[in-house]
């Protein structure tokens, strides 16, 4: 018996060396040479100790004549002994175009002033003002550093910094996942912390304050009407302080568990509170005449300056007999600002040897906050925090698109993803007179295309 | 009102607990489970993405899990 | 006598057992190893902390063969190819069981992947363990040593 066992095992040595042999010379490492002479390749195996496994991708966000976001991420993991893992990430996010300014449009040319208030910009008739003067770059930085804290408990801890050129923000997180029940059962809890600072170009803009505002018949006569009155608002500028922060705390308690051989749920609630500068420097309220609803200029906006958000999300993924992986999400989120939102994530992985096709449908509803307006009328009582930043609105979002990859390979793998996003804002429904005709919150579009690339050394 | 929820959801958590026991598979069985598209954590490089997307086009945000990293895009 | 009737066994298997080295569960009997002691390791190539312990497996039955240890691995990948691919992969020349079943697994009723015991000269278990990390190393030597001696 034991001699039959070493001549067996003689053999299979001598297989597996000669398999070395042959691909020993072309390809980059033994492991992954052995896996590409395997009649099936399996997928990427998980990473062994003293192994880097790294993620790269880039996506690609343009909206109709609106923004344009270029974002690549790099990630590097390396993994050590005793299941400790440190990884670093890099995103850098590159905007540019134009975004809602939240005035309404005019049957007239309309000038607005900057929100830094160097220099001003006209819009057409019927046009939504967009504040055309967008284009930031925004640098994150991230680690994270895994470990097992006892036999059934695991913890990673993780610190990030994110700058803009008027933002900075500082943040820490912990994780602890405890499991139990044959490790069928994981009970999450995370912690978060982090503190912003923003200094926008021009200063923080007094809350509800007028901005210089003009509008005429043509974009010249607009801009000379402008030029006339531009300064009004000198008195306000002098009074802005340079910057502002706020402090965000984040709470996850989450239960996953097994259900079968071939699926898993997993159930999460989050508190997140925020406390500060919730306000958005750059938006405006217009102010328009109750009769004939043309504006009479704009107001700075401003938000409560504190927010408790809560949410429940359910995710479900399930393998089915032929492999084909179904993953189910739905999180139900709300707030003290009155804002319920409802998200529904569905894809599903349609494996094809080596390759993988996976469309993505994702469904989101929101209800206004209680301060959203799209516009205020003149000669009433300005409220105490009024925002027509069409993002705060009722509104409905539809994402459809699909992934296509290869998840087998010596050279690692690759996946490239297109997807439509369509907002869908709601109208306001009292538009006064000729705004009455104009279209207050069109929809956005946009197209994402993403490319990812991972690999192992 | 809060409050109720808070307790609500304290209950469903310990019901769930206690059903959980008797769901699950053995350590032996968990081949399919160990694939990387059964992970929930899988490509987490992508899911920051998408959370920062919808992160910046609507009032919504996390939820699915801990990512860190705030930022000024709202 | 029992070599006999395991030999006889071997050669009425389907052809596909007798190429490999990957016998069937059913053949596997903690009695074909009274007076050694056998450190059972059940693990499957979806698993990954099995791929660091098969070169530590390795080197422990070379050092200790002559002492009287047996390292006796058995697979619980649903595939036979799967554990198949992964021997080859690993080059491993340990004693390998498939039990896609689950069977073994069930009466030894594993704790978590890889699961790996150390059984006396008598067939008693005398040391379990589940998982594998660098960390265990010292500890699962110790085991394997003090069962060695005893």
């Amino acid at each position: 018996m034991q001699l039959k066992q070493r001549r067996i095992g003689k053999r299979l040595r001598k297989a597996s060396q000669r398999l070395l042999e042959q691909k020993r010379g072309p390809a980059p490492t033994g492991t992954l040479a052995i896996a590409g002479v395997m009649a099936a390749p399996a997928a990427m195996a998980a990473a062994q100790p003293g192994e880097w496994e790294l993620n790269s991708a880039i996506l690609i966000y343009s909206e109709t004549d609106r923004v344009t976001a270029i974002e690549p991420v790099f990630q590097a993991s390396r993994y050590f002994d005793n299941d400790r893992i440190f990884s670093a990430k890099l995103v850098v996010d590159a905007l540019t175009g134009a975004s809602a300014s939240g005035a309404v449009p005019a049957q007239t040319f309309q000038t607005f002033s900057r929100p830094s208030g160097r220099g001003a910009y006209t819009v057409g008739p019927g046009d939504v003002p967009l504040d055309d003067t967008f284009h930031d770059t925004r640098v994150a930085l991230s680690s994270t550093w895994s470990q097992p804290l006892g036999t059934n408990l695991s913890g990673s801890f993780g610190l990030n910094v994110s700058k803009e050129y008027d933002y900075l923000s500082i943040g820490g997180s912990s994780v602890l996942n405890w499991d139990f029940n044959k490790k069928n059962t994981t009970l999450t809890l995370g912690l978060g912390y982090a503190q912003d600072q923003i200094s926008p170009e021009g200063d923080i803009p007094t809350a509800l304050a007028y901005q210089s505002y003009a509008s005429g018949s043509d974009a010249e006569q607009s801009q000379s009407n402008y030029a006339a009155q531009e300064g009004s608002d000198n008195a306000e500028r002098a009074l802005r302080d340079g910057s502002d922060s706020k402090a965000v705390a984040d709470v996850l308690v989450g239960l996953t568990q097994v259900i079968d051989r071939r699926s898993l749920v997993q159930l999460n609630y989050s508190l997140s509170l925020s406390d500060g500068y919730l306000t958005d420097p750059f938006k405006v309220v217009s102010v328009v005449d109750a009769s004939d609803g043309t504006p009479q200029g704009q107001i700075y906006e401003h938000r409560p300056d504190s927010r408790l958000k809560q949410s429940l999300f359910v995710r479900g993924k399930r393998a089915l007999e032929n492999d084909d992986v179904v993953d189910l999400s739905y999180r139900y989120l709300f707030d003290d600002w009155g804002l319920r939102s409802h998200t529904v994530d569905v894809r599903y992985r349609w494996g094809l040897g080596e390759w993988f096709v996976q469309p993505h449908v994702r469904y989101y509803q929101q209800s206004a906050t209680d301060f959203y307006q799209a516009f205020l009328i003149d000669g009433q009582p300005l409220p105490e925090d009024v925002s027509a930043d069409y993002r705060l609105g009722d509104m409905q979002a539809f994402t459809a698109g699909v992934e296509v990859g290869r998840s087998a390979g010596a050279w690692g793998q690759w996946r490239v993803a297109l997807e439509y996003y369509r907002q869908t804002p709601d109208e306001p429904s009292d538009k006064p007179g000729a705004l009455a005709a104009l279209e207050v919150a069109p929809a956005v579009e946009a197209v994402m295309v993403r490319f990812n690339y991972d690999f192992k050394l | 009102m809060k409050n109720l929820f808070l307790s609500a959801l304290a209950l469903a958590v310990l019901g769930a607990l206690g059903g959980c026991a008797s769901l699950g598979v053995e350590p032996w069985q968990r081949d399919v489970l160990a694939r990387d598209e059964m992970s929930l954590g899988y490509d987490p490089v992508t899911a920051g993405l998408d959370d920062h997307i919808y992160f910046s086009k609507e009032a919504s945000s996390g939820g699915r899990g801990f990512g860190g990293g705030g930022c000024g895009c709202n | 006598m029992l070599r006999i009737l395991v030999m006889l066994c071997l050669l009425h298997l389907p052809s596909a057992y007798a190429a490999s080295p990957l016998h069937p569960a059913a053949m596997f009997d903690l009695a074909d190893y009274r007076g050694q002691v056998v450190y059972l390791d059940f693990w499957a190539s979806w698993c990954v902390p099995c791929h660091a312990s098969f070169p530590w497996m390795g080197e422990v039955q070379s050092a200790h063969a002559a002492d009287g240890l047996r390292v006796v691995t058995i697979s619980v990948d649903a595939q036979r190819r799967d554990a198949e691919e992964f021997l080859v992969r690993q080059g491993s020349a340990l004693s390998a069981f498939h039990d896609p079943a689950g069977t073994l697994a069930e009466q030894f009723d594993l704790a978590g992947m890889p699961s790996s015991y150390v059984i006396d000269r008598d067939g008693q278990i005398v040391y379990a363990h589940s998982g594998f990390r660098a960390a265990d190393i010292p500890e699962l030597e110790m085991a394997i040593k003090e069962a060695l001696t005893r």
